[in-house]
């Protein structure tokens, strides 16, 4: 019996021992952490690729890390966008953008996804959270769509979603964190 | 008498060979391979179509899109058009030039005070030498930091790339083109002159691909004039130069492409 119980334990223990950590490719990162990965995918596709947008193309955890983004860099020279979907160690898929989308470039400075979502919560969605039961949802990177009265600012969109209200819609400044503006709907 | 504890006593050797079969098993840790390996052809996509992207963007398409052609629309109260943002690149290169500028002048203006000087045994004038020759320390001190930043700069913008190398070929094969293509991706088609087949044949390497491309897995299609094609998946790691070689010598005809070996490795 002890002879029987020590192999199946030396048995088990090496099956663990031997997997590969577990869903190492999905760990989660911040929107920060896959520039680098995109931006070099991009250059190599046009030289003057510039990042236009970016959100989470998986669902975000409480520290503003999703296991993969989306980027989107447009060119003016191939007048035309690629969008590149990370997950943490490498490029899952790489296609031109199926529909004309020359927004302007995000400045080069922001705030990575993790700071610009403790910034939101602080302020509004840790509440709207508690409140109505709801979620994060949405963390995108753009310049200029949903705020143009300052249509050089680059602006992180942040999305609380609940099952019994309307969403909430937050708009931080990219670069200082400030809130701009709030809305639900 | 219990026959599964009679099995285990009589068989350690069964032991030790399960023990060394789970090491075996898909997910054991494997060890960088440095040298060039031969390519597997494999059938199957190399990105994930199916995954879902800028889920946002595509379902609000319609919505930002007219937020977008309103923001690509607004008048510029100077009327000069639309600025972009500069590169920051840009920037820290001209501040730097500037200051090499500024550096210049000094040491100009230093040499021509040097010119000048006539008594170097006065205790005053080598004094000032002295701190004239400290100033200059400083300026080569600057200068040197500055092309640090630089050379740092140049370094921090390495990109990735292929090159595709042929070698080999039958004595009675005869391609005048090789055509490489890639779903998604460029489309190549490069011309065998007569020239270039005879090398082949006598041993020699032709490099007929050379550019910058994403750091990502490549499915790419290879066709030498006929109805065959073949598939090659190459790996191009970020910031690294990879090679694929294609060695023609055992291509019977452009109908077949099975004997076409690839090998590929980064330097």
């Amino acid at each position: 019996m002890f002879y029987r119980h020590t192999t199946l334990a030396m048995l088990v223990a090496l099956t663990l021992a031997s997997a590969a950590p577990l869903g190492a490719e999905e760990a989660p990162f911040t929107a920060g952490q896959g520039l680098a990965l995109a931006s070099s995918a991009a250059k190599a596709w046009a030289a003057d690729a510039k990042l236009v947008y970016l959100e989470n193309d998986e669902d975000l955890d409480g520290d503003g890390a999703a296991a993969r983004w989306g980027y989107l860099f447009h060119s003016q020279a191939k007048e035309r966008s690629r969008a590149y979907s990370l997950d943490r160690n490498e490029i899952r898929q790489a296609q031109d953008l199926e529909f004309d989308f020359p927004a302007p470039p995000v400045s080069t400075e922001w705030l990575d996804s993790s700071r610009a979502l403790a910034l939101a919560e602080e302020k509004a969605g840790r509440d709207y959270r508690v409140e109505h039961g709801g979620r994060l949802s949405t963390m995108l990177l753009s310049r200029g769509l949903f705020h143009q009265a300052d249509p050089d600012l680059s602006t992180w969109t942040i999305v609380f979603s609940s099952a019994s209200a309307p969403s909430l819609f937050m708009l931080l400044d990219a670069e200082k964190g400030r809130v701009v503006r709030t809305w639900e709907g | 008498m219990k026959p599964s504890r009679q099995s285990a006593r009589r068989n350690p050797g069964l032991a030790i060979a399960l023990v060394l079969f789970l090491s075996a098993l898909p997910g054991a840790i494997a060890f960088a391979d440095e040298t060039p390996r031969d390519v597997k052809v494999e059938q199957r996509s190399v990105q994930d179509n199916d995954l879902n992207s800028l889920r946002f963007l595509r379902a609000n398409r319609d919505f930002l899109r007219t937020r977008l052609d309103r923001l690509l629309q607004r008048p510029d109260p100077a009327g000069r058009g639309e600025a972009d943002l500069l590169d920051n690149r840009h920037l820290l290169l001209r501040s730097i030039m500037a200051e090499i500028d500024a550096a210049r002048d000094s040491v100009r203006s230093e040499n021509i005070a040097l010119e000048r000087r006539e008594l170097l045994d006065s205790i005053d004038h080598l004094a000032k030498l002295d701190s004239q020759l400290t100033l200059m320390d400083r300026l080569l001190d600057d200068q040197e930091g500055r092309l640090r930043v630089i050379d740092e700069d140049l370094r921090g913008n390495q990109n990735t790339a292929l090159i595709i190398l042929l070698k080999g070929l039958p004595p009675d094969f005869e391609p005048e083109a090789i055509h490489i293509d890639e779903s998604g991706g460029p489309s190549l088609r490069v011309s065998l002159a007569v020239e270039t087949r005879a090398a082949l044949r006598r041993g020699g390497i032709a490099q007929i691909y050379h550019e910058y491309v994403e750091p990502r897995e490549h499915e790419l299609r290879i066709g030498l004039g006929g109805r065959g094609e073949i598939s090659f998946l190459v790996d191009t790691p970020l910031d690294q130069l990879s090679f694929l070689q294609l060695d023609l010598a055992h291509v019977v005809d452009s109908g077949d492409l099975n004997g076409i070996r690839a090998r590929v490795w980064q330097d």
